[in-house]
């Protein structure tokens, strides 16, 4: 790399830090003693990638090993690349700045859909042929992809070599081992991938056939060699108290999305929300312990220097010692002005004497999630809170001085009707009339009450992922009736561009033709869809048209219930039958309890064993 | 108890913006657990005052900062704790207990010295800095928050001298008004030269380094550690 032309050019980009590492905790290694190059490719911008704890976590993993160099990529945003391509650079990682050809293995981490485009401009720009059959040669490194979305990655399995199925934590180290193994005895790609497969875990895409009926459904998902399982189960950590967590983390310079210090408190979800993916895909659920996250929280703290940290997990107040835990934490770090952040939230376990002790240090904005606006509909999801739980938090909230609350919707759910959004404004009114009853005498303020809705996407693994998406029109129908409805005094309306939504159904529960729509769409220009400013909707659906691919059938149709989905060669723990029975159980109308009060046999137990 | 530090920032280091090192150099204070007072209020920050923000992809070896501790300490050692602990790139050069009662150092620098590497404008350098500053006014463009805004920069700059010089390049160095109310940015500088040799900026990539910062003290120019 040519570190003057480096220079020259981030002198002409907007925040040039993003291409700049050098970062407190940045790992340096010297690459003579190093036997495996491994690239951590995040497909977003610097801010988004580094806000994202899976990174943290295999990042410092990987350079505990001492045979191997984890180094970080990011998707240049479009006037780095736009430079980079004008003078040739090619993408290169953060730590040495090498380019990406010169590493043994890239691994992309797949966090959500709209980020596919980027993966495909981030191979152009190191100049890696997208097609994994392209990639025979040891000329070019071996891409592999992890995160939620490989529990259905067939749009693309044309571009990876193998995905990693489940929590990398363990797998990653039987990988590195067996490349290492290989890269020394110069073993060959096809043999690497054949004894990769024998890893469980490890999903190698192109050991796979999929064959079509007449209708576009699946016909049969065959296995090509005998080598590999029919099913490709996915990995957990069993004992994730004693799991690797990172403490030195690196520190960015920049302000990133999440500019705080990561603390995971647990693993998994008991609720069962029927449209939630995370809440079936981490199954089941696994605790620290109090005393590990308290010693995990301070050598956190004093190895980063951040004034904050985040408890993280799916639902934050679920955590067995939440209570104390905080009064530790606070007990320790209130003194130093290190405030708590306590993200996922439920809005049934909102007290006043919790909340008054997590905001002591800092005061953040408050979101609440009732998801739908009616009782009916809450049901039907699963969701399990009422209007009282929301009422009382609301009121807590005021009491304790908040002005500004924003509550979270997803329009679109199956069995929705007109009466489920007019719910939606009704909460919203008796949220601004609940702050002039509840607010203290000494603020004189309005409130703001922010009212969100997403689309939603029904997702792989979910007791939807039969539900046809509502069309793009009947999204705008429902987000122009809730304008219209929303018009109070105090209350913002936004919301979520539904194109994106119908884009997001499509690749999430799409098949392996999709990926031809991929690569066209890169052509045409696409890239950070995710990002309002450079969404091409109209490119996509010249995309789509191209490709003579139906949108409808992968977004909007209603699958049968023996239909072979694009991803039941997949094993997720949660079985098909128990999907279904949540799904015609969600049209009834009827609650599933949380696990904890009794096993509900989504067959996770059944896999790994154990107490959920 | 009011400590002075003198600060670098280095080629590793230099596309972070003046909020990056804020930012990096509180959370060195804390990883360091230095004292550092808080202010009061709903949302509390660390008592640091940077003195006039670098521009960005410029290095320094002559930033300051301006601490308050809570409870009286070393200043060498605050240095010494402090850079065992700091992103590679950034480092404290000296640091030095100041009066708690004289005014904030923003409001006491007048001047900056910068170091500049550019390319021959024209075969004799000298020459051309002389009939640079020989103009009664340099009028150049400013972009403004509103707009672009005309500017004469004459009275902004007290030394220009061609201080080393390469095949192709030479490095000069300047003196130019560095306080609260007028502020020249050496880019700026620059871009004027650029103009009046009658040659294109964008093609001439210049490199700045900030040497130094002043105050007019007792009829002397004197640095923030000489307070």
């Amino acid at each position: 790399m040519d570190k003057t032309l480096l220079d020259n050019i981030m002198g002409k980009v907007s925040k040039p830090t993003r291409y700049m590492g050098n970062e407190y905790n940045m790992v340096e290694k010297d690459i003579d003693d190093i036997n495996i190059r491994f690239a951590f490719a995040f497909p977003d911008v610097y801010e988004v990638g580094m806000s994202h704890l899976g990174l943290k976590i295999l990042y410092h993993i990987m350079n505990e090993r001492g045979d191997t160099y984890c180094e970080r990529v990011f998707a240049p945003w479009v006037d780095m690349e736009e430079e980079m391509r004008k003078t040739g650079i090619k993408l290169f990682a953060l730590e040495t700045k090498d380019e990406l050809l010169k590493f043994d293995i890239v691994g992309f981490t797949l966090q959500y859909e709209m980020s596919y485009s980027n993966i495909l401009n981030m191979l152009d720009l190191a100049g890696i042929p997208f097609e994994s059959r392209d990639r025979q040669d040891d000329r070019y490194p071996l891409i592999i992809g992890g995160g939620p979305c490989v529990y259905n990655a067939e749009p693309l399995a044309d571009f990876f070599d193998l995905f990693v199925i489940g929590e990398g934590e363990e797998v990653i180290h039987e990988l590195l081992d067996l490349y290492g193994e290989c890269k020394k005895k110069g073993v060959n790609k096809f043999d690497f991938l054949r004894y990769a497969a024998q890893i469980p875990g490890i999903y190698v895409p192109m050991f796979y056939d999929v064959h079509y009926r007449d209708d576009n459904t699946i016909a049969s998902i065959q296995m090509k060699y005998p080598f590999v399982p029919p099913k490709i189960q996915k990995r957990i950590i069993k004992d994730l108290d004693n799991a690797y967590y990172p403490t030195d983390m690196i520190v960015p310079f920049m302000d990133i999305v999440h500019d705080r210090a990561v603390l995971e408190i647990f693993r998994g979800c008991t609720r069962g929300c029927r449209f939630c993916q995370a809440g079936m895909l981490y199954r089941p659920v696994r605790e620290r312990s109090k005393d590990r996250l308290e010693d995990l929280a301070k050598k956190i703290i004093d190895s980063t220097g951040y004034n904050e940290l985040s408890l993280s997990s799916l639902s934050t107040s679920d955590y067995s010692q939440l209570e104390d835990l905080i009064k530790d934490l606070m007990e320790n770090f209130e003194e130093d002005r290190i405030s708590l952040a306590l993200p996922s939230l439920r809005i049934d376990s909102f007290s006043k004497e919790f909340v008054e002790e997590v905001y002591k240090v800092r005061r953040t904005g408050l979101t609440f999630a009732p998801e739908a606006g009616t009782q009916r509909l809450r049901d039907v999801i699963n969701k399990g809170v009422t209007e009282e739980d929301l009422s009382r938090s609301v009121a807590t909230a005021f009491e304790l001085g908040w002005t500004n609350i924003k509550l979270y919707f997803m329009i679109g759910l199956p069995t929705e009707t007109f009466q489920d959004l007019l719910g939606i404004s009704t909460l919203a009114r008796k949220v601004v009339d609940s702050f002039y009853e509840y607010r203290p005498s000494n603020i004189n303020k309005n409130p703001t009450v922010t009212i969100s809705t997403s689309s939603f996407v029904p997702k792989p693994f979910t007791p939807f992922q039969w539900v046809g998406q509502d069309s793009i029109a009947q999204f705008e129908e429902k987000q122009e009736f809730l304008q219209h409805h929303l018009r109070i005094k105090h209350v913002r309306y936004d919301w979520h561009d539904p194109r994106l939504s119908f884009l997001e159904a499509i690749f999430a529960r799409g098949d392996r033709r999709l990926g031809k729509v991929l690569i066209r769409a890169w052509e045409l220009g696409c890239k950070f869809d995710g990002w309002a400013e450079q969404f091409k909707f109209d490119m996509w659906q010249q995309a789509f048209k191209d490709c003579n691919i139906d949108t409808y059938f992968y977004a909007n149709r209603v699958r049968e219930q023996d239909e072979i989905l694009p991803w039941d060669h997949i094993d997720a723990g949660v079985s098909k039958a128990y999907l279904w029975r949540e799904y015609e159980r969600a049209l009834a109308g009827e609650l599933t309890h949380d696990c904890r009060e009794g096993c509900t046999g989504c067959g996770i137990n059944a896999v790994f064993g154990g107490v959920c | 108890m009011r400590i002075i530090a003198k600060f670098s920032i280095d080629d590793r280091v230099k596309y972070i913006s003046h909020l990056d090192t804020m930012r990096a150099i509180h959370r060195g204070m804390a990883r360091a657990n230095i004292p550092i007072e808080f202010s009061g209020g709903f949302n509390p920050h660390p008592k640091i005052a940077f003195a006039f923000a670098l521009p960005v992809g410029t290095t320094s070896t002559g930033e300051y900062m301006d601490i308050e501790v809570k409870h009286p300490m070393d200043p060498s050692a605050l240095k010494e704790r402090v850079n065992s602990v700091l992103p590679k790139g950034i480092q404290i050069l000296a640091a030095r207990e100041i009066d708690e009662a004289l005014p904030s150092l923003t409001s006491m620098i007048e001047r900056a010295e910068y170091r500049v590497n550019i390319p021959y404008l024209t075969d004799d350098m000298d020459d051309f800095f002389q009939k640079f500053l020989n103009q009664k006014n340099i009028i150049i463009d400013k972009k403004t928050k509103k707009g672009i805004r005309k500017m004469d920069i004459r009275e902004m700059i007290f030394s220009l001298e061609v201080i080393k010089k390469w095949e192709s390049r030479i490095e000069f160095k300047t003196q130019l008004m560095c306080a609260g109310q007028s502020n020249l940015n050496p880019e700026l500088l620059v871009r004027a030269m650029a103009e009046f040799a009658n040659i294109d900026y964008a093609q001439h990539l210049p490199k700045f380094h900030r040497d130094e910062m002043y105050i007019y003290r007792n009829n002397r120019w004197i640095t923030p550690l000489e307070l």
